[in-house]
């Protein structure tokens, strides 16, 4: 436990040292946000699924962040100790590997999180979105769709000997998620053969969650989003723990 | 007890016998060393003992523990230097510290007064620099820090000099002297002879995999009996003078007729510099022998002096090879 600390203690101020992973959250992602904004002001009022395309506007960005973070900004790291024998230092004390995982996830959870407030203040008051969020809707929506991607993070973190490797599964991964996920591209607009494969992405369960706490609803009634999502946490950071190599 | 015992451990890559089957015993509170060349088998034995690796065979025991079985328990009460391994670039090394501490429960001597640790190290004015801004050597000797920060009960240090300058080398050498005169037990390897010679208090000498001879350096250069290296060069003479084989400046082989002086062993050349070294177990009679030759055939002796035998010779006495390739 107190090795858990002190690795996230370091791992907190590695992360904001290194410039590229503060940028992509607190610049790109509300970069992103504004485009999106640019977009659907363009095409007002198309309806989708009993969405409003400007009801989406905060969801999408914000579920690109988390999926991307949770893929890249915690796998990357740890595939470079990893080829860089830190990790192999690290086995020769008593750290365990579900704390060098877990200290990772909580340096991305709190980064993340702190860039979804800033797209959420961004949404509510540059473009005066009425959502009427319904925040600890939104934070379990968020934290749930978090630790799903994460321990997906940990098994891309967990499996590969090399940087390349593991930049190249991410890669895959992380692109066919948000065009198999109704994020880049609207759910209801995939031909019926990919919105079959989308049931099998767990980005897509996230957006829906997402989706619904933005709108101010609940997140209990979409009991199919959260038992996916609580099976992969789960289920992810158990195998990851269980299959992680240190060299 | 022993603090680590090893039974016929062995590890083979391939069809590489990295480690063939070796049985040793460490003592509590001594220095020891494994000395041998690259490839020797040195890291992967280490590595075994550390848990770090799984042996093929043997029986392993370090401070009473297996060191798979109970590594996580083990792993606190050792400290490990690896030989290649690496810390994050913007880490400083003051952070590095703090955080090795933090993964312990027990606390060194120093506590958390890192100047005490740094300052035999030569690291002491660099706790704010980043990991990547130190030299090789600055790099090295933070491992080494980082390998005591908890205050083990046994380190393990896997060539702990490579790329130190002689100075350093001492002073670490000096600082792991001290730790072990607190009752730390320290395991290392080295190619490294005069390292092995001034440090250790056993060394077991290791080539492909075995142990050819234990023993403190100076038993180990004893069972040679009592040799010494009479070295000197030889110049090239007149060109008349060819019946001791062509005296080049750097010459094939020693000339003939060395082998059959008094109390002489064996009598090589090192083919680097050209040097010849006669083995004498008694060299005041072969040096007199030595010069009557010289003055009879005309030759030249330069840089003639005599030393006593190192582990060096221990070595090639046992391999017929040289430790340093
Ligand atoms: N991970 C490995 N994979 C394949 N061969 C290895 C590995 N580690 C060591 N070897 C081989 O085992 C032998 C002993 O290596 P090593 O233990 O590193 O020796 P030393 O540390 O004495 O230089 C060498 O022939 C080396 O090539
Ligand atoms: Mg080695």
């Amino acid at each position: 436990m107190r090795g858990f600390l002190y690795l996230t203690w370091v791992e907190m101020l590695l992360f904001l040292r290194e410039w590229q992973a503060v940028f992509f959250s607190f610049v790109f992602l509300p970069m992103l946000l504004f485009l999106f904004g640019a977009i659907f002001r363009t095409h007002p009022g198309v309806e989708l699924g009993g969405f409003q395309q400007g009801d989406l506007l905060l969801p999408i960005p914000l579920a690109i962040g988390i999926a991307s973070n949770a893929i890249y900004t915690l796998s990357g790291p740890l595939a470079v100790y990893r080829e860089r024998g830190i990790l192999r230092r690290f086995q020769a004390t008593p750290l365990r590997p579900y704390a060098v995982l877990l200290a990772q996830g909580v340096v991305v959870y709190a980064m993340t999180m702190l860039a979804a407030l800033l797209l959420i203040g961004i949404a509510k008051f540059s473009f005066g979105l009425s959502a009427a969020v319904n925040p600890w809707a939104m934070w379990g929506a968020f934290t749930l769709g978090s630790t799903a991607l994460l321990s997906l993070g940990f098994l891309l973190g967990s499996l590969f000997p090399t940087a390349r490797v593991t930049y190249a599964v991410n890669s895959t991964l992380f692109f066919g998620m948000i065009f198999l996920s109704g994020t880049a591209i609207p759910w209801e607009l995939l031909p019926p053969f990919m919105k079959g494969v989308a049931q099998f992405v767990p980005l897509t369960y996230v957006l829906d969650l997402l989706k619904h706490a933005w709108l101010g609803q609940g997140i209990w009634p979409l009991s199919q989003d959260l038992a996916v999502l609580s099976g992969i946490t789960v289920g992810g950071t158990a195998l990851a723990a269980a299959l992680f190599r240190w060299d | 007890m022993a603090a680590i015992s090893v039974k016929d451990l062995t590890k083979s890559y391939g069809g590489v016998r990295a480690v063939d089957g070796i049985c040793f015993e460490v003592r509590p509170g001594e220095i020891f060393g494994l000395l041998g060349p690259n490839g020797a088998g040195k890291t992967t034995t280490i590595e075994c003992l550390e848990g770090l690796r799984v042996p093929d065979g043997g029986a392993i025991r370090v401070l009473g523990r297996d060191p798979r079985r109970d590594r996580y328990e083990l792993h606190e009460r050792i400290g490990v230097q690896l030989q290649a391994t690496a810390l994050h670039d913007r880490i400083r090394v003051g952070e590095a510290l703090r955080l090795f501490a933090g993964l312990y429960r027990r606390r060194g001597p120093w506590g958390r007064r890192w100047a005490q640790l740094l300052e035999p190290l030569g690291l002491a004015d660099k706790l704010r620099q980043y990991y990547h801004s130190l030299s090789g050597g600055q790099k090295q000797r933070l491992h080494i820090a980082l390998a005591l920060v908890h205050g083990p009960e046994l380190v393990f240090l896997d060539e702990l000099t490579t790329g130190l300058d002689p100075q350093a080398r001492r002073a670490v050498w000096a600082f792991l002297e001290e730790i072990r005169d607190r009752g730390t037990t320290i395991f290392l390897t080295t190619h490294y002879m005069e390292e092995a010679e001034r440090l250790c208090d056993r060394v077991a000498v290791m080539d492909r995999g075995r142990i050819l001879a234990l023993g403190s350096p100076a038993e180990l250069i004893a069972r040679l009996g009592g040799e010494s290296r009479i070295v000197f060069r030889l110049l090239p003479t007149s060109p008349a003078d060819t019946d001791a084989g062509r005296l080049d400046a750097k010459p094939k082989a020693p000339p003939a007729g060395l082998e059959g002086m008094p109390h002489v062993r064996r009598v090589r050349l090192e083919e680097k510099d050209g040097r010849i070294v006669i083995y004498s177990t008694k060299s005041s009679a072969t040096l007199a022998a030595l010069i009557r030759e010289a003055e009879a055939r005309g030759w030249d002796l330069r840089d003639l002096h005599v030393q006593r035998a190192t582990l060096e010779d221990v070595f090639l006495a046992l391999t017929g090879r040289e430790l340093r390739e």
